[in-house]
């Protein structure tokens, strides 16, 4: 039974599938890989993967980032299923723990990129509808603004700040003891 | 039609190969058309200006809404956009539906120079403690204009809860604070100058009735346009009332009697008494009270020292008796006329577990009362030593919360709200 159910699995693992980037660069995949995005799995459903598929709103540099991430999470999720259906003995159960910390390692060694980077990669993981990468980078700039005053924030992102003076000093008014 | 939807110019890399396959199928996968691409900047140079602009304003919104609470008060001031993001209601579901809204008790206290600020976390974790977060928050500068000074206008103040919002109604003064970012406003205050009176929400207005002598006017305040007015007439002129709402009926319930003095027919104490144990209901869709003649009493005689609605559409009342409390729900809204019979009726519950001897002769006790969504209600329970009196017991008891379990029928306790919370107005928010 389980020796089948890999086998399957290996099987699926085996066929590629062939993304390319807004500028024209092919990355191939495994369908393991890839359909960890949403949006690619519906169109390997649909059969709309032939000749590969075009991804007009990600660059390849953002590509080969987001398959980075997708490789090692589908290695993650391979690993689980395999855990969960075989014997979960304390031997099992430490394997896991590993394997989730050193995916968590991944995870803060991914978010090492500058912000540019990081809202492409929150762009792209919405385009391609995957869901933890969406969750992981989305997190990234809510934890970066933590504990930050209005001006460190506007400071740290460029943003103009368009309130009227006094706009700005009614709502700090209203929330005066935040800043003190 | 369908095969149409498949063939707009941006999609022609998609529609190419997909045509064949079942097309109803492709309107369902999402495919956002970003700007993103074409207002990138240069990636290469970190100096560049940020991209954040570049972010659709539900992603922006996904990054806000994952923003610890603690650092939210910060956001509204950045800029135009963040401040309209954290004022919607698409704030709120996000945050709901990334598990960050849980149900809390604010309680509000207000001080002559502050207002303190305590949440408690209701629903708990597996493994995490009662969370209770307390600050100190100045009074926003605008309510010193008001004429009384703030310290006795929120002396005997009510909370209600509306959405993210809790209005603190005091005597000529109403604050509202946004229990997500602490944002305090100061608001219409009431037409008519209230202290210890009822205040409850109903479908999505606030309703007061009752601490004042000169008035026996309902009053509704519309959150819409901050204003008040006078929508009925109560039956009896309640002072030292709680309110509730719950299933479309504003309660006004307990407090005694104070009159201008009209008619001398009846002793003072039996009208007293009508009303310490007693509720007054307001159908407020149809502006009836649904039993003015008489109104309806909580069996064995006891006082009503705090009431609540729920979310089961029920009213909760606590009484207190000579030596302990009791605990009601009133079933069957306000439709039927008889008191007695079938399953319209009060019916009594497991009763709140107050330390013995903290009840009783000389000591005055008073609920705020809560419901938190439609499946439990939370009671903050004060007893102080009437003066003249000595306690009976182990003197007095400040703060204590308990929560009742709807479905369970059980009570528990949660952690104390801090001193200086005795008189603290409570509401059920998520937060």
């Amino acid at each position: 039974m389980a020796s089948a159910g890999s086998g399957d699995e290996k099987a699926a693992a085996a066929a590629m599938i062939t993304l390319i980037s807004s500028d024209n660069e092919k990355f191939e995949v495994t369908e393991a890989t890839a359909t960890l995005s949403q949006t690619i799995r519906h169109m390997i459903e649909d059969g709309c993967t032939d000749g590969g598929v075009p991804l007009p709103n990600v660059t390849s540099k953002i590509l080969a980032r987001v398959i980075e991430y997708c490789k090692k999470h589908a290695t993650a999720a391979a690993g689980e299923e395999g855990s969960s259906s075989s014997f979960s003995d304390a031997a099992f159960l430490e394997v896991d723990r590993a394997f989730l910390e050193e995916l968590e390692e991944f995870d803060d060694a991914f978010l090492e990129v500058d912000r540019a980077t990081l809202f492409d990669l929150i762009l792209a993981a919405n385009y391609l509808d995957i869901k933890g990468l969406l969750n992981l980078t989305c997190q990234k700039v809510a934890d970066s603004v933590k504990g930050k005053t209005p001006e460190q924030i506007r400071e740290m992102y460029n943003i103009v700040n368009d309130l009227t003076p006094e706009e700005e000093a009614e709502i700090r008014r209203e929330t005066q003891w935040a800043f003190e | 039609m369908a095969a149409e939807s498949c063939h707009p110019r941006g999609l022609s890399w998609f529609a190419r190969s997909c045509i064949p396959a079942d097309p109803a199928r492709h309107i369902a996968v999402p495919i956002p058309i970003s700007a993103a691409s074409t207002t990138k900047p240069p990636a290469s140079d970190a100096e560049e200006e940020s991209p954040i602009s570049a972010l659709p304003d539900e992603l922006l919104l996904e990054c806000l809404a994952r923003v610890p609470r603690a650092s939210l008060p910060a956001l509204p001031a950045v800029c135009r956009r963040f401040a309209a993001l954290l004022a919607s209601e698409g704030f709120l579901h996000l945050r709901r539906a990334h598990g960050r809204l849980r149900p809390c008790l604010l309680a509000v206290s207000v001080s002559s120079a502050h207002f303190a600020r305590a949440l408690l976390q209701l629903q708990l974790g597996a493994s995490s403690v009662p969370e209770l977060d307390v600050a100190a928050l100045p009074l926003p500068s605008l309510l010193h204009c008001a004429g009384s000074s703030s310290s006795s206008a929120f002396a005997h103040a009510r909370a209600v809860a509306l959405g993210r919002d809790v209005y603190l109604i005091g005597r000529g003064a109403t604050l509202r604070v946004d229990a997500l970012t602490g944002a305090a406003r100061a608001c219409a205050p009431t037409l008519f100058p209230r202290k210890k009176f009822a205040a409850a929400a109903v479908g999505g207005r606030i309703y007061v009735a009752g601490g004042s002598a000169r008035t026996a006017a309902v009053e509704e305040y519309d959150p819409s346009v901050d204003a008040w007015r006078v929508v009925a007439e109560a039956p009896r002129r309640r002072y030292g009332c709680a309110g509730a709402g719950a299933g479309g009926v504003f309660y006004v319930a307990g407090g005694v009697a104070v009159s201008s003095g009209g008619d001398g027919s009846g002793g003072a104490a039996t009208r007293a008494h009508a009303c310490a144990g007693s509720v007054d209901a307001l159908h407020v869709a149809s502006g009836a009270w649904a039993w003015s003649a008489r109104p309806r009493a909580v069996p064995g005689g006891g006082c009503v020292v705090g009431a609540c609605g729920a979310g089961d559409g029920h009213l909760y009342v606590v009484a207190s008796h000579a030596v302990d409390l009791s605990f009601w729900r009133w079933n069957g809204g306000v439709n039927r006329g008889g008191g007695g019979g079938g399953p319209c009726g009060w019916v009594a519950l497991e009763a709140p577990p107050v330390p013995r001897g903290l009840v009783g002769l000389g000591m005055a006790v008073r609920v705020a009362m809560a419901g938190v969504g439609g499946d439990r209600v939370t009671a903050v329970v004060n007893a102080t030593a009437v003066r003249g009196h000595n306690a009976a017991g182990g003197g007095a008891l400040e703060g204590m919360v308990l929560v009742y379990d709807i479905g369970g029928g059980k009570w528990s306790r949660a952690p104390d709200l801090p001193p200086g919370f005795r008189r603290a107005a409570c509401a059920a928010v998520e937060c």
